[in-house]
């Protein structure tokens, strides 16, 4: 009956269908909508790859590597951990209780296992392991379990029994509930027997106090500890080496792990909510006005690390000419298995006053810098200041060497400054973002050094041979392209298919002789190679120019010599004028060609502070490692002439491939 | 074809005018004459002398016969490019020219903002291969590229791209088509433009279809067009360089070992000079034959228009 109700409108339609089809404004239409479909995708496929890098020029690195991946450049939002100098990312989490959505920071997360108690259980059942489906995690009572398929009825696998399978009937497991791992691991184990199977439980005490024997049933879940973002504003740092592992606190409904820090006599306990590398640093001024170099040999080194504002140095005494012993602390240690040279870097103790540690995300990318013969990596910095408890920063730019041995710290806030805290599964909580747009990778990516040049070398480079090989074309093309256009002399024929036959000679075929050549002159890692040929002429651009010329009418021509003109006059006053749009084809061709040759670069360049855009963003490839926001941007700094000036002058390039086929 | 005439009966047979204007002419080519005979005839005789020689760049070249012909067949790197060369141009070629005729017939008919949509397909060509292989060892790179991120999201676990050595080459074709169907499809379009309406307007009368209409007018009529760009795009894909040099540098383990790869790494990094001229040689050759051969089969199924 219902097929049949249906039928009815369906030949109704078809009838419709079949008139639409045979209209003619649905077929052009049809063809129209299409092509459109094809135009979008292709369109997609063209376009998607350089917005991508274009996007992923100007995004943080963290976000380079995110999965799913984000289109749109974000930046993180972030808390200042106190007054720590540490910064830690914000997370949006949705309380479970009011579904409200909160700030908050995440802690390391903690697993759970769904388990159900003995004195709940279903009657068990033995299955052989291939009669069972595959398992897929389905929710009961807000924990998850495993449910696998057998014969049609959903079961849950509990145990082994030989070759068989213990399974559960997923109708019998109401009372089943979440335990985080460590707790259900912590219980006793007992090896019970229930409906005559051996099955492997845990006694565990819950929360009530109460002690159960426990199944547990998996899946694992991983679940995060989101906490409250406001609770980090009485942040410290301490070494990772002094944080104790302490019981859990409860908040709200969530156990949080405590540490305590050791020899604090206040028995405060506190919430560690990071961990970071840290790196001692010293003013630069003070390491230029009271370093010295000594030989290690000549140092009776201390035992014990000594503590300079947490930042810890080996010290030790070293007898001057002058007979007296100076105490010192070594910042620098050259001692490596390469060198022989056993020198170290040394501070009086009574200057180290103003070492202090440093996040070492903060020194990324120092650079060198020479002191007393010791090369110390040096870093513009907003330098912290110490307080008593904890690191402050002092919002002067300075400039700080890194020194000393870097040191793993934890940040820590006590537990009483926290408001709230819950646990979430991983995909509940969302970063805390804002669309913006990271503009200083442009200039990270201009300025980073390869072999004593930066891209600013290389773009100088590239301007004066582009800039040379358009003068080169603009010269020598015009000048022989009119002389076949116009001037008439026996043998200009032939020469003419001379030119159009290298047209089809392929370069390669002269590159060693050309080569030999420019080395017999001594110009190979020079710019020469790169644009000399072009004052020679080139046969494609000669032919598509004088195809102009001879569009231009004779008679101006003759008109100009009656007037008492010479060739030199008429070609400059008259012909050029006239094929001034041919002039911006050849222009604009010569520029692809030189700004994007990496081939004559990679044979003729060989020093970076010689090199053309082309090749440094080729060589830079490597010093990237995984830094692509930067690569993306030096690439995209490399398309970004070519694109603009597509942009401006599209009509040329269609001109000039259109009338010889040139490659872009 | 010119009849070569006696230069010296030519230039007295000249008026002095004539004469004047004969040596301005010469004066004027001048630059292209000299470059000709510096960068393109020397060289080309020159290399095909070094082709048999032993030149490792501080020597002199010494003439060694055939040796390099007896290295260069029992070389099974260079083998090993020819093949992946072979691959390339067999991949890039026929599908890229299909992909630009289609992008051109869809784009010469009359749609809205046609020279956008024609601006986005032609941007790629103009834009520098190392940009565009950087940029897609990005998108395709095996552990966070977007293009494997895509594909897990449809469940399919993606592979090394251009670092596995099945997919390599097939990663080169593919930035290939990306950055080469544009130019191809302008001149594609400037093809399709120039055939006259009144053939489609007849064929309509008579009662063609659409596909009609493509086989048995825009074919044809554009057949010396598509000749002219798969012989082009032939040797130009046999001379790639700069993508597989940027994106894998040959690797790996040769899989995108391109011709001039491997002639640029003998050349200039063993500095094998000689040998390097007979494989620039033997390529040349190669391209010779093929190019005639494409001429020579097509000449019966291309349609000049010769009235026109």
């Amino acid at each position: 009956m219902v097929t049949n109700t249906q039928t009815q409108p369906q030949s109704d339609s078809l009838s419709i269908w079949r008139k639409i089809i045979s209209n003619r404004y649905f077929l052009t239409n049809t063809r129209l909508i299409f092509s459109y479909i094809i135009l979008t995708f292709g369109a997609a496929f063209m376009l998607f790859p350089v917005i991508w890098m274009a996007s992923s020029a100007l995004k943080p690195e963290w976000q380079i590597f995110i999965q799913p991946p984000m289109i749109i450049p974000q930046h993180w939002n972030k808390t200042e951990a106190g007054v720590t100098a540490r910064l830690l990312n914000l997370w949006f989490a949705s309380d479970p209780d009011t579904g409200q959505s909160r700030e908050t920071i995440r802690l390391e997360g903690r697993r759970y296992s769904s388990v159900i108690a003995v004195t709940d259980l279903p009657p068990f059942q033995s299955i052989p392991t291939d009669e069972l489906g595959d398992a897929s995690p389905v929710a009961i009572n807000d924990t998850l379990v495993n449910v696998r398929n057998w014969n049609g009825s959903q079961v849950v696998a509990v145990s082994r029994n030989g070759d068989d399978l213990l399974v559960l009937p997923i109708d019998g497991l109401g009372s089943v509930f979440e335990l985080p791992l460590d707790e259900i691991n912590g219980g006793d184990r007992e090896n019970g027997e229930i409906d005559g199977y051996r099955v492997q439980t845990r006694i565990v005490t819950l929360e009530s106090g109460e002690s159960v024997n426990l199944l547990p049933l998996g899946p694992q879940t991983q679940l995060l500890t989101m906490i409250d973002s406001n609770s980090v504003a009485d942040a410290i740092i301490v070494p990772i080496s002094d944080v104790i592992e302490s019981d859990t606190v409860a908040i709200d409904r969530t156990e949080i792990p405590t540490v305590m820090i050791a020899g604090d006599e206040t028995n405060t306990k506190y919430v560690k909510v990071d961990e970071a590398n840290w790196r001692p640093t010293l003013r630069e001024s003070a390491l230029l006005e009271h370093a010295f170099t000594v030989s290690e040999s000549d140092i009776m080194i201390n035992e014990q690390l000594s503590d300079f504002n947490r930042s810890l140095f080996r010290t030790g005494t070293v007898v001057g000419r002058d007979g007296v012993e100076q105490d010192i602390a070594i910042v620098i240690n050259n001692n490596t298995m390469e060198t022989t040279n056993d020198n170290v870097l040394v501070m009086p103790v009574e200057e180290m006053g103003n070492a202090i540690l440093a996040p070492s995300d903060t020194l990324l990318r120092p650079y060198p810098e020479t002191i007393r013969g010791t090369v110390v990596r040096v870093k513009d910095f907003t330098l912290p200041t110490v307080n008593e408890e904890s690191l402050n920063f002092e919002r002067l730019g300075d400039v700080v060497g890194i020194v000393g041995e870097r040191q793993d710290m934890a940040t820590i806030i006590p537990v009483d400054s926290i408001t709230f805290a819950y646990d979430v599964p991983a995909n509940k909580i969302a970063r805390n973002t804002h669309i913006s747009f990271q503009f200083s990778n442009i200039l990270d990516a201009l300025t980073r050094e390869q072999g004593g040049a930066n891209f600013f070398t290389f773009i100088k480079n590239s301007v004066i041979v582009t800039g040379m090989s358009i003068l080169g074309h603009m010269f020598s093309v015009t000048v022989v392209a009119y002389a076949f256009a116009r001037i008439r002399a026996p043998g200009r024929g032939l020469l003419f298919s001379v030119v159009l036959a290298t047209m089809m000679l392929p370069e390669f075929v002269t590159l060693v002789p050309v080569y030999t050549i420019f080395r017999d002159l001594g110009v190979i890692d020079t710019l020469w190679p790169m644009f000399i040929r072009t004052w020679f002429g080139n046969a494609f651009l000669i032919f598509l120019l004088r195809q102009f010329f001879t569009t231009i009418p004779m008679e101006l021509e003759e008109a100009a010599t009656i007037d008492g003109a010479n060739r030199i006059q008429i070609f400059f006053r008259i012909m050029l004028p006239l094929i001034t749009p041919a002039l911006a084809t050849v222009a604009i061709f010569t520029f692809l060609w030189s700004w994007n040759d990496l081939f004559h670069a990679t044979i003729f360049l060989n020093t970076p502070s010689n090199y053309t855009v082309a090749i440094g963003l080729n060589q830079f490839q490597g010093q990237y490692e995984s830094e692509f926001n930067l690569l993306m941007a030096a690439a995209s700094l490399v398309m970004l002439p070519t694109v603009l000036l597509f942009f401006f002058a599209q009509r040329y390039f269609i001109e000039g491939i259109t009338l010889t086929g040139l490659k872009g | 074809m010119m009849k070569f005439k006696n230069p010296i009966l030519v230039w007295k047979s000249l008026g002095r005018l004539g004469r004047i204007e004969a040596r301005d002419f010469y004066i004027w080519i001048s630059p292209w004459l000299i470059g000709f005979i510096i960068w393109r005839a020397w060289p080309m005789v020159y290399s095909l002398y070094l082709s048999f020689t032993d030149f490792r760049l501080l020597n002199r070249p010494t003439f060694t016969g055939l040796e390099n012909i007896h290295t260069l067949m029992a070389d099974d790197t260079y083998w090993k490019s020819v093949e992946v060369t072979l691959g390339y141009v067999i991949g890039v070629v026929p599908i890229g020219t299909i992909i630009a005729l289609i992008a051109a017939m869809t784009l010469s008919q009359k749609l809205r903002g046609v020279n956008f949509w024609r601006a986005i397909y032609f941007l790629p060509s103009v834009v520098s291969g190392v940009a565009v292989a950087v940029m897609w060892s990005f998108i395709l790179n095996p552990d966070f590229g977007l293009l494997n991120s895509i594909l897990a999201v449809f469940g399919i676990e993606g592979p090394g791209w251009h670092t596995s050595e099945t997919w390599a080459l097939p990663s080169i074709i593919l930035i290939g088509w990306w950055a080469g169907i544009g130019s191809q499809m302008i001149i594609y379009i400037a093809g399709i433009k120039g055939i006259p309406s009144v053939l489609y307007e007849s064929a309509e009368i008579d009662g063609a279809g659409p596909f009609a209409k493509f086989w048995n007018i825009t074919v044809p009529m554009l057949s010396p067009t598509i000749l002219f760009n798969v012989v082009t795009q032939l040797i130009a894909a046999f001379q790639a360089f700069d993508h597989a040099w940027a994106l894998t540098e040959g690797g790996p383990n040769n899989a995108t070992r391109v011709y001039i790869v491997g002639l640029y790494e003998n050349a200039f990094i063993f500095t094998k000079m000689g040998y390097a001229s007979l494989m620039a040689w033997v390529l040349f050759i190669i391209i010779l034959i093929l190019t005639g051969v494409m001429l020579r089969i097509s000449a019966k199924r291309v349609h000049y228009e010769v009235e026109v």
